[in-house]
């Protein structure tokens, strides 16, 4: 038998919705996304990591670097050479069925790789946050020392950076406003929401 | 605060970053026959120089990969940041040039 716990468990920011709810930027936490690291082998360069039947198992291009590539509600952001984040929504069949269920894609990714490669799902490791707004990228530029201008750090831009003191990965996912996804670790989850509502509260 | 160029990421915060100590030091091809004092300089030696000085970095907030950064160590200039195992300019090749101007040692 198996048995459904997806009702006692509780996201890192302990509910669906963290909200500054304000017209110039917006944050909000996104739930249970299925998060999975994905390290192929390369050369000391850096160079040389063959993605071709990783790509086609997963019907997503493996971004090359400081950039992100998606496919509807799943993103593939690039972390360094040979590494990438795959983040894709929740799978309810996968979640109700058990392990076995939960771990076929992830046996079905390495197995059509063939080389050393590694895939290992770290959904229960990082809270996803979304900053959208007009000036998402002003509240971000308090405590990010990249550079965010539209110009330099547009959509499908991605970075593995420091948001605040806290490590993070960073997206601009685009749309019609500007849009960043941000994953950091649960345990700075509560902290990084709190810095940045409070960052927030200048632009009403 | 330093900003470093990650041959990877590109130019990010000194403090995105772990300090390897010098560069370009060859583990001995076979420690067993190395003496105790040949042992001692390759664990514990170091070039310490008033110039350019080829160093390791690690990018430990961002790609997590180690490279190699040539730096003055007076006037903290980069000249240049390559993957290990890639030929880098030389700290000796560099130390040859003058120091930037404004900053002559």
């Amino acid at each position: 038998m198996t048995v459904d716990l997806r009702g006692l468990r509780r996201s890192p920011l302990g509910g669906p919705l963290v909200t500054g709810s304000v017209q110039a930027v917006r944050l909000h936490e996104l739930p249970w996304r299925t998060l999975i690291e994905l390290r192929i082998a390369t050369a000391p360069d850096g160079s040389g990591a063959q993605t071709g039947a990783v790509e086609s198992a997963l019907g997503l291009e493996l971004p090359s670097a400081g950039l992100a590539s998606s496919d509807g509600d799943r993103l593939a952001v690039w972390l360094g050479p040979g590494w990438w984040l795959l983040d894709e929504p929740e799978s309810g069949a996968a979640a109700a069925g058990g392990m076995e269920a939960f771990e076929a894609p992830i046996v079905q990714l390495l197995r059509a790789a063939g080389g050393p490669t590694s895939a290992v799902d770290v959904s229960a490791g990082f809270a996803v946050l979304e900053l959208a707004g007009p000036r998402a990228a002003a509240v971000l530029a308090h405590g990010c020392s990249i550079d965010l201008h539209p110009r330099v750090f547009g959509p499908v831009r991605a970075a593995r950076t420091m948001v605040a003191k806290a490590q993070v990965v960073l997206a601009q996912t685009g749309g019609v406003v500007p849009t960043y996804r941000i994953w950091v670790r649960s345990s700075f989850a509560r902290y990084l929401a709190e810095w940045l509502l409070d960052a927030m509260t200048e632009y009403r | 605060m330093l900003r470093i160029p990650c041959p990877w990421c590109g130019p990010r915060d000194e403090t995105e970053f772990a300090y390897g100590s010098q560069a370009h030091i060859a583990y001995p091809v076979d420690p067993s026959t190395v003496d105790d004092a040949a042992w001692a300089a390759y664990l514990f030696f170091r070039d310490n120089p008033r110039g350019w000085f080829a160093e390791r970095w690690m990018h430990r907030a961002g790609c997590q990969r180690w490279f190699n950064v040539i730096r003055h160590t007076v006037t903290y200039e980069i000249a240049a940041s390559y993957p290990p195992g890639a030929a880098g300019p030389g700290a000796d090749a560099l130390s040859a040039a003058e120091a930037p101007i404004g900053h002559r040692a």
